[in-house]
């Protein structure tokens, strides 16, 4: 019975998970680089979402349609500005200047915001659903349900627009999209962009179910981010949700059958693990695309 | 490229190696010689101790960073490995925390084989990533262990209060230790090793064709590396007598120790020194003066974006600037990262 | 280039050096000579508190105490030190809730700002560490803000005011035997015990387990684990707890996990008879943002601004100025300063030897419960706690030590 709670508990938290890391996936696909950023615009998302939550009283659920779009722009200027600038050298340039871009994002948000704890808390907070003898908190399946279909939409998106194709396209071959007259410029600014914009609508997501100040929890989460992506293969928008729930789920029985203090270790041994383990079958799925 | 720099306009004794040596030896002897000439100088001695002990770790992070190229940002794990090595030794058995400088070493050195042989096989950014996770599961693993195992040794969150221990013993061994380092990297840089290192980060399969075995070099690059932060952590045990998982296996000391080589000069040998003096002396200063705590690492991002746009040399590059011949010279060579 | 690293590498290092003082810091007033004499224009008050990070709440209520009340002296023309009126200089530092910074920080404090005398910071691990440095630097260190006992091992320089955890834990267990004598909690007590993963935790569920040992006949202690800090779902603990069929379910957490883990517990619709959550039951914040759902709970802290006394409400009255609701950081804080202030008096000076043993060897009094402090050997004091239980009007009432009840506790607490 517990575990079948740590199941569900476990498919609740894969919502946000899964939301957190799109963008990275998408973002490693055309740029072939780890937006180590990610957490800071995940950061800029849940203090942007407590402003307005705070000013117009408006549902962290809906402030994603505020937020989404706003860190689009965001995205696209750090591609045009930053990291286009140094596409041309070793990956681990681009890496190094977005981890600078993390690092001003994160002082930025604390000398504005101050260190203290935040917390965004809707009337429906406590509301609860009852399937049996299974209780699910509201503002959970609200999460879980966000990062269902922001999947669903961004797979549509990839699969049946002309620009998502050119997204997928240029995570294969950027050598073909050239010639195949596809503007990779543009299409890495706009596949960054909506990478920025998931980074944030996660952060909109995250204000219902954490408290956070500038730093935490979003460290963690980046972490955890890292190992779904890299769990899921590095640039597969499916691979990161079946990875957000495989981590979710490992999370979930860990504290159910172990303790509960072990739960954010899961996730790093698994990383460790994962690539202790399987690092010749990541290695050639990355061959395989090119990386290399 | 070569692995000698160029030797431009400057006598060659000056550039020769061991110049450099008697240069490293003559700080070293100079810094070691505070307490005994000032021996009221508590503040000096207290900035000497932070810039020595991050220009270490610096040091170390640069030789598989800045010459190998693989950007670690978990380099707190050795840190806190040593650290909490030295400290249970000392803690539980008594012995000498500078006694075991060389222990904590090894065992930080052999923790970076588990980490590295499997993950430096592998291209791409897999290795930067590992290394986060072996941070911060480092970290976590500290502050559990004690449950994990029913063992009390690294006292969880709470912290391990150490023995009392006398400063000034721990600012010659640092002074000694800073001199190891310096010489190693120095050693490393201009000879076969760093060759092969430099060679690996241009072109890793042009240097697989050459013949350099490259997974075998970063390896044990790696395990340098990994054995002088570990020595700095033993340094800190004995120094500040206290040790507790966030501050030893905090996420802020990997990216101390990315940001240091980085402004300073990635992949030279007198970068991460530089780095370190701004990063230490220069952090604690800022923040004496604007009273904000985060006005440094604003300050340090910014710098490290305009630093990885404009010159990716760091302060070794804007002074080469200054004078283009020294500049020249203090680069690794023409286009290195 | 070589020459040039050498000159950068001094002129750097010449500069930072110099950056606070020439001066090698001064160990105090040189003998112990004519007191009078020896009374400087300012005295130097350092602290380094968690402005920002996981405990800036605690950290902003400490630094207002601290510069209130020099204000308030420096206001008045200053501190009276032998007859000569001199003003206080405080100077605090943000370690950002970081231990090793803090204890850098207070190094620098030290060495380089030449503070006369330490005023304590917050947090047990962070207090543990500062007190390693001043004990290394000979510095007398007044401190209100770590309550462990293993931070004063080995102690020779710092005292703090706040009693052990073992001793919150082991009040809570009093007042329950006393509930069990009126047959309003069930005999044993079937306990279940959640607590963070820190020392404040450990020691919490020490002295629990130390009750239970005593009185095998009134505790049992059913289901005891620990969880990370700051964490975000403890639906799972949760559960586990509620398998535990415990009659009791007492918790130690700081205030963000305690709002988290009592929504996640009315959500899962749980109950016991009997429910409290360290010393932070009663904190405001918790209060505002938990509302009704944080009826009831019963907290145990080493003080509460609803005791009874002129000294508690003339305190009150004071502290209005700062705005914060009056939490016992605050008057910890407030008393911390006022100890270190009057031992300057007493001493006629800062002479670090002769304040540290006024320190330790008076009798302060104080509006804390049991109305003195008097410092232990290893610098910690042994006072009692205040025990609280919130009430459904958005209030809460004093319910132990008896004398200081306000009220009468509502055990066991009533089912919706």
């Amino acid at each position: 019975m517990r575990l079948v709670e740590a199941l569900i508990s476990a498919l609740m938290v894969a919502g946000l998970y899964a939301t957190m890391s799109y963008g990275l996936a998408l973002i490693y696909g055309v740029r072939k680089v780890i937006n180590i950023a990610n957490a800071g615009t995940m950061t800029l998302g849940a203090f942007v979402t407590l402003l307005i939550w705070q000013a117009t009283g408006l549902d962290p659920l809906l402030c994603v349609f505020i937020v989404g779009p706003l860190f689009f722009f965001v995205g696209a200027l750090i591609e045009v500005f930053l990291v286009r600038r140094v596409a041309a050298q070793a990956p681990i340039i681009s890496l190094l200047l977005l981890f600078g871009v993390l690092l001003v994002i994160q002082a930025a948000t604390s000398l504005v915001f101050g260190g203290d704890v935040r917390s965004v808390r809707p009337a429906y907070i406590e509301s609860v659903v009852k399937l049996g003898d299974i209780t699910l908190a509201y503002n959970r399946l609200a999460v879980f349900f966000s990062g269902l279909v922001i999947l669903v939409g961004l797979e549509l998106f990839l699969r049946n627009t002309f620009l998502g194709r050119a997204i997928r396209a240029l995570a294969q071959d950027v050598e073909a999209c050239q010639l195949a007259g596809i503007d990779t410029k543009r299409v890495s600014m706009i596949a960054f962009g909506i990478g920025t914009a998931l980074s944030g609508a996660a952060g909109c997501l995250l204000t219902l179910v954490f408290a956070f100040d500038p730093t935490n929890p979003f460290g963690v989460l980046q972490l955890k981010s890292f190992t779904i992506i890299v769990l899921g293969g590095l640039e597969s928008v499916v691979g990161v949700a079946f990875a957000s729930f495989v981590l979710a789920l490992a999370e979930n029985v860990t504290v159910t059958l172990w303790k509960a203090q072990l739960e954010n270790l899961v996730s790093f041994v698994l990383l460790v693990v994962v690539l202790v383990v399987m690092p010749g079958g990541l290695a050639a799925l990355l061959r395989r695309r090119g990386v290399a | 490229m070569t692995a000698q720099p160029p030797r431009l306009g400057l006598p060659r004794w000056l550039t020769s190696i061991w110049t450099q040596a008697a240069l490293i030896v003559a700080i070293g002897i100079v810094i070691a010689l505070i307490p005994v000439v000032q021996p009221r100088a508590l503040n000096l001695q207290r900035l000497a101790f932070f810039v020595l002990w991050y220009a270490i770790m610096a040091t170390g992070w640069n030789i598989i960073g800045g010459y190998a190229g693989q950007i670690s940002f978990g380099h707190s794990a050795f840190l806190g490995m040593g650290a909490y090595v030295s400290g249970v030794l000392w803690y539980t058995t008594k012995i000498d925390p500078l006694l075991t400088l060389p222990v904590a070493g090894l065992a930080a050195a052999a923790y970076s084989f588990l980490v590295g042989v499997p993950t430096l096989r592998l291209r791409g950014p897999y290795f930067a990533i590992a290394t986060i996770g072996v941070g911060e599961a480092s970290r976590l693993f500290a502050v559990n262990f004690d449950d994990i195992f029913g063992v009390t040794l690294t006292k969880g969150v709470t912290g391990l209060s150490l023995p009392n221990y006398d400063a000034e013993t721990v600012h010659y061994a640092t002074a000694a230790v800073f001199v190891l380092a310096m010489l190693t990297t120095l050693w490393i840089r201009r000879g076969v090793f760093g060759t092969g290192l430099f060679a690996i980060n241009m072109d890793r399969d042009a240097a697989e064709t050459v013949g350099v075995p490259t997974a075998r070099l970063q390896v044990l690059a790696l395990a340098v590396s990994a054995f002088f932060c570990a020595m700095a952590g033993t340094l800190y045990a004995a120094r500040q007598q206290f040790l507790d998982p966030a501050s030893m296996f905090g996420f802020d000391k990997s990216i101390a120790l990315v940001l240091i080589p980085l402004v300073g000069g990635l992949g030279t040998v007198w970068g991460p020194v530089f780095g370190a003096l701004l990063y230490s002396a220069g952090l604690d200063q800022i923040q004496s003066a604007s009273r904000n705590p985060y006005l440094p690492s604003l300050i340090y991002g910014v710098l490290l974006v305009v630093i990885v746009l404009f010159e990716p040399l760091g302060i070794v590059g804007l002074l080469g600037r200054l004078r283009a011949p020294l500049g020249r010279l203090l680069r690794p060579s023409e286009g290195a990262p | 280039m070589r020459r040039l690293a050498i000159v950068a590498l001094a002129a750097i290092f010449t500069v930072a050096a110099c950056g606070g003082s020439t001066t090698p810091p001064s160990s105090g007033a040189p003998g112990s000579a004519a007191p009078a004499a020896n009374v400087p224009d300012t005295i130097k008050l350092g602290a380094s508190l968690p402005l920002t990070g996981a405990d800036s709440t605690p950290g902003k209520f400490m630094k207002d105490a601290y510069e209130l009340y020099i204000k308030q002296l420096n206001d008045a023309g200053g501190l009276v030190v032998s007859g000569k009126k001199v003003k206080i200089d405080l100077r605090i530092e943000d370690n950002k809730s970081d231990a090793a910074t803090s204890g850098q920080l207070i190094e620098k404090l030290i060495t380089q700002d030449n503070v006369d005398l330490m005023l304590g910071g917050y947090n047990t691990t962070t207090v543990a560490q500062e007190v390693k440095v001043v004990n290394r630097l000979k510095m007398p260190y007044v401190g209100g803000g770590g309550a462990s006992s293993s931070i004063y091992v080995d102690n020779q320089w710092a005292v703090g005011i706040l009693a052990s955890i073992e001793k919150l834990a082991l009040t809570q267990m009093e007042f329950i035997k006393t509930q069990q004598d009126a047959a309003k909690l069930p005999k044993p007590l079937k306990i279940a015990v959640a607590y963070e993963n820190s020392s404040h935790g450990k020691e919490f569920l020490a002295g629990i387990k130390q009750a239970e040992t005593a009185s095998p006949d009134r505790f049992k202690v059913v289901f005891s684990e620990t969880f990370d800090l700051a964490g975000k779902d403890y639906t799972s603990l949760l559960n586990k707890v509620k398998d535990a069929n415990a009659d009791a379910y007492m918790v130690d957490a700081r205030v963000n996990d305690y709002i988290t883990m009592q929504t996640q517990y009315k959500q899962l619709g749980m109950y016991h008879l009997y429910e409290t959550f360290g010393p932070r039951g009663a904190e405001k914040a918790a209060r505002d943002a938990l509302k009704a759902s944080s009826d009831y709970i019963v907290a145990a802290a080493w003080f509460d601004s609803l005791m009874p006394g002129d000294s508690v409400k003339k305190w009150l009255d004071t502290i209005k100025v700062t705005g914060d609701s009056p939490e016992w950081y605050l008057a910890s804080g407030w008393e911390v300063a006022r100890i270190l202030t009057g031992a300057i008096q007493k001493a006629g000076g800062v002479d670090k030897q002769k304040v540290r043993d006024i320190v330790f060897n008076t009798t302060w009094d104080t509006f804390f419960p049991g109305g003195s402090f008097k410092f232990g050997k290893n610098g910690q004091v042994d006072n009692d706690y205040v025990m609280t239980q919130n009430t459904p009007d958005g209030n809460r009432i004093i319910i132990w030590p008896k004398d200081l009840a306000t009220g009468t506790a509502t055990v066991p607490i009533p089912k919706k």
